[in-house]
Parts: C-alpha cells; structure tokens; sequence
C-alpha cells in the first residue's frame, strides 16, 4: 500500500505543482497498474470484492494530506531562508536550475486511467441527445400509480403504454420529455407524468493520433471529449495537448486546447461526443523549456504564444527571488549548435521572440545582503541596519542608550569589505568620540555590509575577532600576509587581533583594553617573523619612550603576524618567552651563537632573555626586572662564552661593575654577546630578616631586643643593664627555636616506637608466661599510658652557665644569640620539690645540709612501684642528675647519697616498668619515661612562682 | 727567609710614546732555540710541537679593538722555589715559555719595541735595553743579564710597584709564578701595589648611593699566570678588582694564548656611534642616538617622524 500512496503523491504532486521527474512520474503509473491488478487477483478468490476506485480515491484524499506538510512549496523554502538572522555570509551560487523539466499538463491521464467510466448518477442535461438505447422511465401518477420502463428501439421509438409509439431518437432529452408528458397528457387527462432516463445508451467514437491505445472505443453516451480522451490511456508525450481535434462528418467541430483547461479552467471545446466521432490528437507541435525560478518549471508547447513574456504567463510567472536581469536562453542556433542569450526580463529582454527547443534558465538572485550594516557585540539590539549613503557610526548608534552596560568606548571595530580589492578589511574607531563629536572623521562613515562590532571592557576580545581573524588569514597570499598580530603577556584582553595598515604598537594596547596597571615601561618586547627567511627577530620596545614619542622608533609600525610581549613586574618574563627563545635557538646556523643571555642571583625576575641588538649589562638588568634591593652593585660577574675558531669555546669569568662607570673593569654599559651570562651578587653582610632575642623574668628591662650578628649572650645582658635582685640566675631558662625543634623530632620518634611497642604488644598476648600482670591488664596500663604522654611537646631549652657567661663573660660558657631565642630568668627559689612515686609527693624548704635521699625520705618515702635505683633530680638549671651518680658506693640502705642538690630543683622517682609489662620492655618504658619527666619537671617552677 | 737564586722582573712598556721603562727577561737557555721553539711536553696534553702565535693584528685592527692597558709588565719568578720539577722540567722553565708565547703573540704594533732589562740588586742604571726580536730569538743571550739577587717574590712586587706608582696611565702586572708562590707576602705586596694606583680616591655622593670611588683613569689590572699543578685561581682575584687569574697550561695553545691577550690587554670592539653593535659589525657607523638598531647597526624602523610625537 505504501508504494501505491507513494504513486499517488508523485501524481498528486505532478498535477498541483506540476514539477516533478519524468522518470518518476512514468513509474509511478506502471506501479499503479501493478497495484489494482494484485489487489484484484487477490480479491477474487475469496469473494471480497473490494471496489478498486474507492481505494484509490481514499489515496489520494490521503496524499492531500501529507503532501502539503512533506514538501514545502519553493516560496515557502524561500521565506524560510529569508526568516534566518542576517548574515553577511557569502554562499556561492552555481547556475544551475532543476536537474530535469516534465512536460506539462500530461499528468491529467497518469490518475485512474482504467478505472474513468462516464459518470451515470449524475442528472441527464436537457440537451442530451437521444438515441436508441437509451431507456426511459415513465411514472404517471394519478388514481392508481403506474411505472414504465422503456427501451427506445432501434428504429428510435419509443412505446409507451396507451399512447403509442413515440419518435423520440434525435431529439434532445428536453424535447423528448416534452413529448412524452404531452403524448400521455393528450390521452390521459389529470395525469401527472415523470419522465426520467434510467439508462444512457452507448456510443462508438474513434480516438487517433499520439494517445496511448488508439481505436474504437464504446463510451458512454454521456461522455465528453475529455472523458474520451482519459479512458483511452490518455495522450501520449508526443501528442498535443493543445490542439485536439473532434471530427464529425469530415467537418472539425471541436479544436480543443487543454492548457486553457488547465491554465484557465475554460473547458470550451470540451463537447459531448456522439456516435461515430473522431478524435484526433496531432504530434505536439513547438515546445519551450522554463527552468529556475518561476512557479511551474516545466516543458510548455507553444500555440500563440511568442514572446518570453507570454511564455512565462504559462509558467505561472516569476518567482520573487527570479533574477530578472540574469534570465538565460539556451537556444539552438542554425548553424546545429547551442547558444546563450542573456536577456534582462525587467527590461525590453521580455518581448524576445522564443524559438523552438529553447530553453529559459530564470536564475535565483543573488543570496547576498546588500545595503545593510550589521551590528554586533555589546550592544542592546544586535542585528542589521539599513544603510544609508553617508551613514556613520553615530547614525547607527544614535545614542548610548543602545550600548549595554560596560560598553567599550575608547574602541569599536569595523569589519569591511573592500569591493575594490575583494578583501574584507579592519577598521578601528573611538566609540566615545564617534558619538560625542558626530560627523566629524573620528566618526566613521560606514559602507554597505560593515559590521561594526563593539565590545564590552570585561570580557576577552580575541573571541570576538577570531571571525574575522580567520577570514584575513585565509585571503592572505605570500606576498600579501594578513594583518594580524599576537599580543602576549600582560595585556589587558591579550589574543590575535587584526590591525589596520599604520598601526602602532600604541594603537594595539588601545584595541585590547590600554595599558594595564602594572606594566613594565622599560622593556617590552617585539617578535618579528622575516617571512623570506623564516627568521625571527625579538626586538625590545621601551614603552615610556613610546609614550614619550608616539611617533617614533619605540612605537613602530606594526608589520603582520608582530607578537608584542608585555610583561609587569611579578610573572616570569623567561616562561612567556619560551617560544621564541627556542625559536632562536633553532635559528642559528652553524658557528654562531644564539642571541640569548641570561640573568641569574639577585636580580627581580631570573631567567633566560633574548639577547636584543645592542643590549647591554644595563638592559638585561632592566629586562629581568631590575636589582633587587639586596643586591650587591658594585660587582658583579658576566660569565662569556666566547668561541675560538667557531670551534673551541671558552669560558671567561668577568668582573663588572654594575653601579660605577669603571675603565678598570667592565660596567654596565658592556654590550652583551650571546650566552653570556650575569651573576648578580647579595650585598656582603645583607639582612634579610632581623633578630629579635626576648628576655623575660628577673631583669631590669625585660622585653623583645633586637641583636646582630654575632652578638652573645654575654653582649645583651650587658646592654640591657643586667637583672634584679631577686633573680635566680642559676635557674635561668634559656629557649631556642632550633634546640625545640630537635628535641621535637626526637619526642616523636620516640611515640612512633611506642606505638610500635603497644601493637607488638596487642599483637602478642602472653608473650612470656612470666609476666606480672596477665597480658590484657598489660596492655590496657599501656595504652593509658601512652595516651597520655601523647600530647607532650619539647621544649628546647639549652642548659647554660648563666653565672658564667653573664657575670665573667667567660668565653666557654658565652653563646651567640639566634633569632627566637628566649631567656627567662626565675626568681630565687627555696625549695626542692618530690615528685613521682612517693609516698607524698610536695615540696621542700632548700637546706644546703639535705641530700637527695633526705627529701625523698621527707615525702613520705618510695612506694612499692618505685624504681628507687632511677630516681634523679632535675636541677634548676635543666640539668639532669641521677641520685646514685655521684656516690661512690650505692649504699641505698641506710646511707644517703651525697648529691648536691640545688635550689630549685624537683627529685623524681621512676615507676618500677617491671610491675607493668614484660622486663624485655623495660628500657624503652624507662627511657621515655625519664625523658618526658625530665622536660615537664625542668621547666615546672617556672610558670608556678 | 729562604734564599732566592734569581728573580726576573720584566717590564714591557706599551703605547709608543709613552715613558719607558725598565725590564729583565730570563729566557730558557735551550741550545736549540731557533724560530721553532720546542714543545713542552708537560705543558699541555693537545699541545702542538711548535708554536705558531696566531696573528692578532688582522683582528685589532678590523675590529677596532684598542688597549686596556698602556703598559704590561711581566713578572717572571725565577726564585729558587721554581726550580721544583713538575713532570721532569723545572717550573722556572714553564714560566719562562709562557712567557715567551704571550710575548710572541702580543702584537707590537701599537707597543713601542723597548725591552729593558734590571737587575734589582744593582743600581737601576744597570738597565739594558733591548728589542723584543733580541729577547725572542736570543734568550740564552739574556743569561748574563737576569741574574737577579732579591728576597722573594713579595719584594719584587714591590719593587714593580714603586716603578709604576709615579705613573699617571693604566697598567697591567703579569704575575707569571708557581701557584705556591702566593704567599700572604705576596697577598699584602700586591694589595700595596693596588692601593699605590687608587690613592686618588675620594667620596662622592649621588643622590642617595654613596660613592667612594672617583673615576680614575690610573690602575692596576694584575694577572696572574700559574703553572705547576692544576689549580686555577689565587686569593688575589676579588670581585672588585681588577684582573683574574689563569693556569698556564690553559693559555698555552696559539690561540689560547691570543684569548688571553685580548681578554687581558685588550677592551671589547669599539663601539663609536654607541648603539651597542660593534664598529666591526655595525654597517651604519653613525646611529643617531636613541635609535632601535638591528644587528647590523642600522636603524631597524625606518621612519623617523618628529621628535616630540605628533
């Protein structure tokens, strides 16, 4: 079924818009065929008889349908296109037409050729003539109703009941009824009579000439010329359609042309044929071919018609987007050959006398804006503009309320076709002059399709010109490159931007944005390509000089595919200009030097820079951003690579001087050569960052000191005007930073074996059978132990000889001062604290005549877990003793060790490790203890007093 | 105090027309001195069998390289020190081929042709005065003359220096010794021979940067040529000084030795019209300035519009 609605589309489509393929159209009627003879075959077997006109009316209703939504009519196309933005886009047109033309008016037979039979349900028109045949039914009503149904015999009468024969053949149906009613009226009074023809009879007509099947055919007596010709197959192409002949007796009654039919709706020639009469359809006579732009391109035949413009009346005339003046006529000369003529349809090329066989190609105008301006970017209404001769950029921009907010006033942009030159072109303009001072030259006048573009301050421009970019880097030839250059570095919108023939470097900073904050003035530099040799060349611009003289050599020209590098004081110059420091390097031929130098030590930006012509140690310095304040000035080293015989290089090593001009050594003004490199010293002695040494505690002036190198202990507490009375200068808490820090890293390493030790003892329960505790006990103490030794902190304190080093000033006991450091001088103290595993753990009143033991012994004594042979005393000074150190003999029972022990200090008893874990642990355990112990307990009177 | 055999103390006077001054050379008293002199084979491992100065003049004069210096005075140790072996040939013996070579590849042209000859335990007036082709080809002439008795090197610094400090031009000392001669002696000598030809000094203030120095034509640039083993600098190098020190065998190529002489004696190509490309280089000798040049001196913009802008 799809294929069968397919055919009738093509028909359909044929028919209505009467442009299709030939060879489409002819396979479409074979398929038809095809289809009502399956559908018969199929039909016939099982009775289902389905009537085949009915399914092809319902196609065709259904073809209405999505025609009309599957394809566009060529206005509609073209309003489409038309209803798109407006571009300035180009598209390149060939000329080419519709790939094939039909001829027209032929598709009115390819639609239900075998199925057309004369309509009989129609009304019989009074004019009907009748014949033998033809049956009349006759109803007379009065008292009793009566019907007849009568045949009209062959010798053209007709017998009525009651009334007689009635010679009815050669009069028209009108005349007959007459008759007839008048024949019955005459005999019958009061009788009404109805005379109605129940069926027509039959006619023979011959139809000849270019139709498909010619021949004898019966038709109905109703049937027309028209109904003749279609149930006949129809005309062939090589018949005409415009001069169909009816012959009747050897006399032409009818000359029937179809296209009036078609192209008018006047049917006149379109007669009811009669018996006997003939139909002759002629060859087709001349024919024209219309193609492009007109509502029917298709092939005409020719009757009157003479001129082009008569020709194009057939084809429904011009479509709108017809060129006229381009219109084409391919004609066929004399001489056997094909020519062109050119005519102009809007002018006197209309009246042209067309010829045989010619062809018009009515091409499309072109698909081209004109007389347009097209307005983009930060603006309220984008879109296009029409243009007017002398229009500016004021005119199209009338005022700022079309500009968005954050429009760019100092710079617009214009891109411009050159009609002359055929490429398209920049121009830039000053937005905020154009339309404070209108008319004047900084307000431009604008062409037609100028796009004028105009960009906002925040956001990146190159985007934006990328378009336009692309478009002058494709119309660029070798010898005419496209204008176009790179800004780099710190640019304000950096990117490749299109410049107009004359600009200067000045120039371009405007387009992008001006000149940021930040910029470095003295060195900028310029990339330059020699497009004959490849060859780049980096030239260093000083941009204050430009300022300073806009026209001269330090704001140049710029020349296409310039990179500007702008750099500011804080971003590495070296990494922007990699590129072209590489470029360089792969540049240089054969027993040079590439021209690149280098800047190294105290100078603001270290890199590698081009070396530019003439530059010397002054402008590197300048290029690497300057000495940085701790520089030393009065020399520095200019390592030269120099080569001998282009083959051997070597290396000298260069003094300079970089402040003072000096004939003995070389200055700044030495002019570099490449590679050579310079090596900027710090000054001798130079402070980065002052010491500051805090004393607190017992002093006359405590207080943060600033010290210098060098200077010791010894030295400040000298300047500062010494300590107060009540200081314990042999308790004195030195702290440094560096100390803290190993002390630090040693305390954690210390944690991280702990951990260690609490896994390996998780890992082992009952490690040995001999363990005091059961291992779960064990761990648990451990782990509570460990947690809270966790947070410990070192302190750095460095223990010194105070008395010595202040009051002597004794050279071993002195030490030099670093930054952070921090003295805390106690007061006096005079008592001896116990702590640890005693009974009683407090503090003691000082007696020089006491002993370790002694204090030990006041606090109660040792408990059962204490490690007795450990116990040791922290001395005030940080010092740490054990109690048994000194004596000679232990005598732990009975006989109290002879350790001095100082104001101040704090003695400690250990916990016995045995009671905790396993005595393979025993050592870490007792190490850790001492050591966390020791830093809380040396520091401990301190912070109490 | 170590007794010293000899010192040679040798003085070239540069710059014709300038005052004269006095010299001893102590030339190796090989037989066989000819103008093929022999190779050293403890000089240099890529040593050549002859050396052949390289010509020097063609370059000077093409480039446009002018002296740093007005006078070289070359001071060759032939103290008992230098009779040490150093791979079977007395160090007194490279000191007196270097010399020989830097002699050799010095062009003369701008230098007067006077070699004088002292012998500082005698009166100065011993001097002798000879040309520089007599101290070239006949050095084991020179014999009789050298013989020297002095104290030690320091001594012969000093000596050198109360010869130039009534000089008004600048000066180059060639210290040709072992680098164990650098003695603190030698140090101090040296440091009163610096300070000799800066007296002049004075304190200028520029707008915020101090300045001690004042802009003195007179100096002293003091190289100092080692042999023996491989060391390559001496304490007497400073930044702020001029001057540097080099191992002899690293000069003792032609044109290592012509590297030196330049470095050494000569300044960079002149650069007369200022542009920063050398005269030799620079196609267009008169840039205005203020000028971008290329690299081969010329303008590179080419237009000149205005001075001051638009």
């Amino acid at each position: 079924m799809k294929s069968l609605i397919s055919a009738f589309c093509l028909a359909f489509c044929l028919l209505g818009a009467g442009a299709s393929a030939f060879a489409e159209d002819r396979l479409g009627v074979r398929e038809q065929d095809e289809m009502q003879r399956k559908l018969a075959i199929e039909a016939a077997p099982n009775g289902n008889d389905q009537p085949l006109a009915t399914a092809g009316d319902l196609g065709v209703s259904k073809q209405l349908v999505v025609a009309v939504s599957e394809e566009p009519s060529t206005i509609e196309m073209n309003v489409a296109e038309a209803l798109e933005p407006v571009t300035l886009d180009e598209v390149i047109q060939q000329q080419t037409v519709q790939p094939t033309l039909d001829q027209f008016g032929y598709d009115i037979f390819s639609v239900l050729t075998t199925t057309f039979a004369p309509v009989e349900s129609i009304p019989v028109p009074l004019d009907y003539i009748i014949g033998p045949g033809d049956t009349f039914v006759v109803q007379l009503f009065s008292a009793s109703d009566v019907q007849y149904t009568l045949v009209v015999s062959r010798e053209g009468k007709l017998l009525v009941p009651e009334v007689g024969a009635l010679q009815v053949a050669g009069l028209t149906f009108g005349e007959a009824k007459t008759l007839i009613t008048e024949s019955v009226n005459s005999i019958r009074i009061g009788v009404k009579t109805l005379v109605t023809l129940a069926e027509l009879h039959t006619i023979q007509v011959m139809i000849v000439g270019e139709v498909s099947q010619p021949g004898a055919y019966t038709v109905s007596g109703l049937s027309s010329l028209l109904n003749a010709l279609i149930s006949s197959g129809g005309i062939k192409r090589t018949g005409s359609l415009r001069n169909i002949q009816v012959k009747r007796g050897g006399r032409v009654v009818a000359d029937f042309d179809l296209y009036e039919l078609l192209l008018k709706g006047i049917d006149t020639g379109n007669i009811y044929l009669r018996h006997g009469d003939i139909v002759f359809v002629p060859p087709v006579g001349q024919t024209i071919s219309i193609a492009g732009e007109v509502q029917r391109p298709a092939i005409y035949e020719l009757k009157n018609e003479a001129t082009v413009e008569e020709v194009l009346k057939l084809s429904g005339g011009l479509l709108a987007t017809a060129a006229k003046n381009k219109t084409q006529i391919e004609r066929i000369t004399d001489q056997g050959s094909y020519t062109l003529i050119q005519v102009d349809l809007s002018a006197r090329g209309a009246s042209i006398i067309m010829k045989n066989g010619d062809l018009i190609r009515v091409l499309p105008v072109l698909d081209k804006m004109d007389e347009v301006v097209l307005l983009s970017g930060h603006v309220l209404t984008p879109g296009a503009y029409q243009w007017q001769r002398g229009m500016r950029v004021s005119d199209l921009i009338s005022s700022k309320e079309f500009l968005r907010l954050g429009a760019e006033f100092n710079v617009g942009f214009i891109e411009r076709e050159n009609r002359e030159s055929k490429r398209s072109e920049v121009l830039y303009f000053n937005l905020g002059a154009a339309l404070n001072k209108r008319g004047t030259a900084s307000d431009l006048e604008l062409s037609p399709r100028d796009q004028v573009h105009i960009f906002d301050t925040h956001s990146a421009r190159a985007p934006q010109l990328a378009d336009t970019v692309r478009k002058l880097k494709n119309q660029e030839t070798g010898q005419d490159r496209a204008p176009i250059v790179s800004l780099k570095g710190h640019f304000k919108h950096g990117g490749e931007y299109p410049y107009q023939t004359g600009d200067r470097l000045l120039d371009l900073i405007d387009y992008s944005g001006g000149l940021r904050s930040g910029t470095e003035l003295k060195y900028s530099i310029l990339a330059r390509t020699d497009f004959t040799t490849g060859r780049v060349e980096l030239i260093r611009l000083e941009l204050a000089k430009a300022l300073d003289n806009r026209r001269g050599d330090h704001n140049p020209r710029l020349e296409p595919y310039d990179r500007i590098y702008l750099f500011d004081n804080k971003s590495n110059r070296s990494e922007l200009l990699k590129d072209e420091i590489a470029q360089l390097r792969r540049q240089t031929p054969y027993g040079q030097l590439a021209p690149i130098v280098e800047a190294k030590g105290d100078v603001n930006l270290e890199g590698v820079y081009p070396l530019t012509p003439g530059m010397r140690v002054e402008d590197l310095i300048v290029a690497s951003g300057g000495l940085k304040e701790e520089a030393y000035g009065a020399a520095a080293s200019l390592s030269r690579q120099s080569l001998l015989d282009g083959e051997y290089s070597r290396t000298d090593l260069r003094d300079l001087s970089l402040m003072k001009s000096n004939t003995d050594l070389d200055d700044r003004t030495t002019i570099l050569q490449p590679y050579d490199q310079l090596i900027v010293r710090r000054k001798p002695e130079w402070i980065d960052s002052p010491k500051y040494v805090t004393v607190e505690g017992e002093v006359i002036h405590p207080g943060r000191y600033r010290v210098d190198k060098r200077e010791t202990l010894c030295g400040l507490m000298t300047r500062i005007g010494g300590f107060t009375e009540d200081a314990y200068l042999f308790g004195t808490a030195f702290f440094r930073e560096s100390v803290r820090q190993r002390e630090q890293r040693a305390l954690d390493r210390l944690m991280e074996q702990m951990d260690d030790l609490l896994a390996e003892v998780h890992m082992s329960p009952g490690y040995q059978k001999a363990d005091k505790l059961p291992s779960s006990q064990g761990t648990n103490d451990t782990f509570q132990v460990i947690k809270q030794l966790k947070p410990a902190k070192a302190l750095g304190r460095l223990v010194i000889d105070m008395e010595s080093a202040v009051v002597k000033c004794s050279e071993t006991a002195d030490l030099v001062l670093e930054d952070g450091d921090r003295i805390v001088v106690p007061k006096y103290l005079d008592e001896v604290s116990v702590a640890g595993q005693v009974y009683f753990p407090t503090s003691h009143k000082f007696q020089s005549d006491r002993a370790a033991l002694d204090y030990i012994n006041l606090s109660g004594g040792t408990k059962e877990l204490a490690q007795r042979e450990h116990a040791y005393i922290v001395q005030a000074n940080g010092e740490v003793m054990t109690v048994r150190s000194r004596a000679s003999t232990w005598g732990w029972l009975g006989s109290p060790s002879n350790v001095n022990v100082t104001p101040g200090s704090t003695i400690v008893v250990p916990l016995s490790v045995d009671r905790i874990n396993g005595r393979e642990f025993t050592q870490s355990w007792l190490d850790m203890f001492y050591k966390l112990t020791v830093s809380i307990a040396s520091v401990d009177f301190l912070f109490t007093q | 105090m170590i007794r010293l055999r000899n010192l040679v103390l040798s003085t070239i006077l540069m710059l014709s027309g300038c005052g004269s001054m006095e010299q001893l050379i102590r030339v190796p008293s090989e037989p066989d001195n000819g103008t093929v002199l022999p190779y050293r084979t403890g000089l240099h491992q890529r040593s050549v069998h002859t050396f052949e100065p390289v010509q020097m003049e063609n370059k000077l004069n093409e480039r446009n390289i002018k002296p740093r210096v007005e006078n070289i005075f070359v001071l060759l140790d032939q103290t008992e020190a230098m009779s040490a072996q150093y791979r079977g040939i007395p160090l007194s013996e490279y000191v007196k081929e270097i010399t020989r070579r830097i002699l050799r590849t010095l062009p003369m042209n701008i230098f007067s042709e006077q070699f004088y000859v002292f012998d500082d335990r005698a009166n100065e007036s011993a001097s002798v005065q000879m040309s520089r082709d007599e101290v070239l080809t006949h050095s084991n002439t020179l014999e009789g003359f050298a013989v020297i008795g002095t104290r030690d090197l320091a001594k012969a610094v000093d000596k050198l220096t109360e010869k130039i400090s009534g000089m008004k031009t600048r000066s180059a000392v060639v210290l040709v010794t072992s680098w164990d001669q650098i003695s603190d002696d030698v140090v101090e000598s040296v440091m009163r021979l610096r300070q000799s030809q800066h007296s002049k000094s004075g304190f200028v203030v520029k707008g915020t940067i101090e300045d001690w120095t004042s802009s003195n034509d007179e100096g002293v640039c003091i190289y100092v040529v080692g042999v023996g083993n491989r060391m390559s600098r001496t304490i007497l190098d400073g930044p702020e000084t001029c001057g540097f020190s080099i191992a002899g065998d690293k000069i003792a190529q032609p044109r290592d030795t012509a590297h030196f002489v330049e470095r050494a004696f000569y300044l960079d190509p002149a650069d007369s019209d200022g542009d920063g490309i050398y005269d030799y280089l620079d196609r267009c000798p008169a840039t205005t300035p203020g000028r971008i040049v290329g690299y081969d001196g010329c303008d590179r913009f080419e237009e000149l519009e205005g001075v001051n802008g638009k």
